[in-house]
Order: C-alpha cells, then structure tokens, then sequence
C-alpha cells in the first residue's frame, strides 16, 4: 500500500483547513487531526503549590522550539513509516515549527488519513507519544521575567510504553 | 601511524547553553565509546566537565538515537542532547 508522508519542520504558521484538504482521499473514510498549541498557563519545571499563588507566578509569555536539522525530520519520517506499518494508513501530514511561539500559537500538527477511524484515532496518537520522546525537538519557556528549559516529563515516557505492546 | 580524523560533537538545547559553543571537533585516531567520547570532552576544560556533570543525555551517531556504549568512528558526527521535549 502506498502512503504519503509529508513532513515539514517551519517557522511559519499552517492551516489546519488546507492541511484537512490535502489529506482527503477518495479510499478514506477517516480523516483525524490533532493541533498543539502554547497554552497560557505552563508550569515547565514544577506545578503550583498551594504556597505558590498566582500572584508570585512568572506569566509565560512564549516557548521556543529548537532543532536538529536533518535528523528531526528523518527521525519524524520514521516514526510515521512504524505507525503506517502497524495501521492502514494512506496519508500522514506531520509539521512541527520552530523558532519563537508566542501564547495561543500553534506548534503542531499531526494529520492522518486512512480507511477507517480506529486506525486514523490510534495512529494519530502513537504519532504523539512517539513525537514527544523520540524526536530531536527541545522547548524553552520565556517567562516575563526569567526563561527556563523545559524537563521532559515521566508521564510521556510511560506513554511510550504502550506502544510496545503489539496490538491484540 | 594512523592519521587522526576530525569527529564533530554537535550540542543541542540547555547542553548547548552549558557548553557555550554549538559544537566542537575532536581528532580521534581510533574508535571509542560514546561515554569514553564524553569523557574526553569533559577532560579539555573544567567548564566542559562541570557542563556534562550529573547531566542526562541522549545521544545521536550519524543522526541515529544511541545508547552510551555505541562505538564513535573517526570522521563520524555524534550530537549530545537533554531529553527531548517537542510535540
């Protein structure tokens, strides 16, 4: 079966509707997306206590993404070749951006179609949890008054595991 | 005698902040581990050793995820980084 796998890794912002479009196939009846955004409230390195009020909180004013080109996207192209091999997929759209993403962007976009939904739903986030752990893509929060590396989470990891597990 | 060949370190993320510079080269005349490759960056400068102290790092041989054990070629291209945080 052959699949279409368009990565990209850009400053720029996406449509999410041209995205939708150019996914659309005439075998598939499933078309899922997912968009990640910068959120308002990010605590990188440890949530609020109760101590910790809002008051005494650095407002996060943006993240930014820092990669390694050339492996990013070869390593972004794999994990969709291992999610394709595992589901009927027929097309996969991954863009990530880089550079400086004020609050309310979009970061992310990960695109799927295919056949059927149980495929699209379950490669889409198998795509993410592979995106978050195994790609080389680094955040840094830009807080008002300080700027901070963001740790990678232990939660994520775990998410990892589920895939390695074969599907019943 | 073998002629040493330059292996570019790439460093990427807070590493690179801690190291402040983007990359180094090193002559290498034979093949070593990732963690020996580590250690003989660390043993140029004690801001090097004091950057990659007690750190957890990840690492790429020729753009490939590998484990500290791998075997770095003369002429080969490793990248040291955190632990990804994208998506």
């Amino acid at each position: 079966m052959t699949i279409s796998i368009n990565c990209r890794i850009q400053t720029e912002d996406f449509s999410v509707t041209t995205e939708y479009q150019a996914l659309q196939r005439p075998d598939c009846g499933a078309v899922v997306l997912f968009s990640g955004l910068v959120r308002e409230h990010f605590a990188p390195i440890a949530p609020l206590s109760c101590e910790n009020t809002s008051a005494g909180v650095d407002r996060l004013l943006a993240l930014e993404l820092e990669h390694y080109p050339g492996m990013t996207e070869r390593s972004i192209i794999a994990i969709a070749q291992q999610a394709a091999a595992r589901y009927d997929l027929r097309a996969v759209t991954i863009i990530h951006r880089i550079g400086v993403l004020p609050v309310h962007e979009q970061i992310v976009l990960v695109g799927i179609a295919s056949p059927h939904r149980r495929d699209a739903f379950a490669a889409c986030e198998m795509l993410m949890d592979f995106l978050k752990n195994e790609v080389p893509l680094w955040k840094k929060a830009h807080f008002q008054q300080s700027s901070a590396w963001v740790e990678a989470k232990a939660s994520d990891k775990t998410a990892l595991a589920r895939w390695e597990q074969r599907p019943s | 005698m073998k002629a040493s060949q330059d292996t570019a370190v790439l460093f990427f993320a807070s590493l690179r902040e801690a190291m402040k510079t983007p990359n180094l080269n090193l002559a290498l005349e034979n093949p070593v581990q990732v963690c020996e490759l580590v250690q003989l960056i660390a043993t140029q400068s004690a801001a090097y050793a004091a950057a990659l102290a007690g750190r957890e790092l990840l690492v790429a041989v020729n753009e490939q995820l590998v484990t500290q054990q791998c075997m770095v070629t003369p002429g080969d291209t490793v990248a040291l980084f955190p632990p990804v945080t994208g998506g």
